[in-house]
């Protein structure tokens, strides 16, 4: 066979399509085993009580095109101490918070990272020692891990 | 003059008796998940702000800790209401050992 820019072409171009998908298994993240999942952040954060999906409002768009900086709200008035589970993520737990005697209302906004499509899981722990939850569900087009 | 990563917070300087008031504070940080790899297939050690607390006269308004999901540079928005007229603190703590600490004053009239 004569080499040819076509069959130059078409062996090479086989060559970097091989190469590009070398780079992308590179980009392929950490999984971590010893991760607890996100039931398991969940039942820790509940302690044996029954959750119940009222009193909680979690304020997060429905559709995220850029998943690295996602806003996100929790108002939970009454509440001591709240915690964000992302279960899709790598790390569950996003963050929690406790409120201490000069914060007026329970109530924070801050950004999340997702890294994929999932139902997002704010948490409350209430005065009265009852544990609350408001769920919602996002789709993520770019996902940013976290 | 800052020293360390750029901070900035804003609230109100008065405020009237009782009111509830908004606190914002955001530091410059990359949040370094330890997740990546690098070019290598090493991991990329984990580097993120793991705790944020601000304090009025040394009581706690919000407690925060992070976890490698919260976005780079790191904000929060919260509500306040104090008795009187004070200092604000504001702490992060940084997975390298660094403590950033930021104070503000306010008047009750």
């Amino acid at each position: 066979m004569r080499l040819t820019r076509r069959v130059l072409l078409q062996t090479t171009g086989l060559g970097v399509l091989g190469t590009l998908g070398g780079a992308l298994d590179a980009q392929q993240h950490f999984f971590d085993p010893e991760e607890p999942t996100a039931d398991e952040v969940i039942a820790e954060f509940a302690d044996g009580q029954v959750i119940e999906d009222r009193d909680v409002t979690l304020v997060l768009q429905s559709f995220v095109e850029d998943g690295y900086r996602v806003p996100v709200e929790i108002h939970a008035p009454g509440a001591r101490e709240i915690m964000l589970v992302a279960p899709a993520n790598p790390s569950k737990k996003v963050l929690s918070v406790r409120f201490g005697r000069h914060s007026a209302v329970s109530h924070v906004v801050t950004r999340m990272r997702l890294a994929a499509d999932q139902e997002v899981v704010a948490l409350a722990r209430m005065d009265n020692g009852s544990v609350v939850r408001a769920t919602q569900k996002v789709s993520v087009l770019v996902g940013g891990c976290g | 003059m800052t020293v360390g990563p750029k901070r900035r917070i804003k609230l109100p300087e008065t405020v009237a008796a009782g009111d509830v008031f908004t606190i914002k504070a955001k530091i410059t940080h990359h949040m370094e998940n330890g997740f990546r790899l690098d070019q290598n297939g090493g991991r990329v050690p984990r580097d993120i702000i793991h705790r944020f607390h601000c304090s009025f006269e040394g009581e706690t308004v919000i407690d925060v800790a992070l976890e490698p999901g919260v976005a780079s540079h790191p904000f929060f928005a919260f509500e306040a209401r104090v008795p009187r007229g004070g200092e604000f603190t504001f702490t992060w703590y940084d997975d390298d050992g660094m403590v950033h600490t930021e104070t503000r004053s306010i008047d009750v009239i």
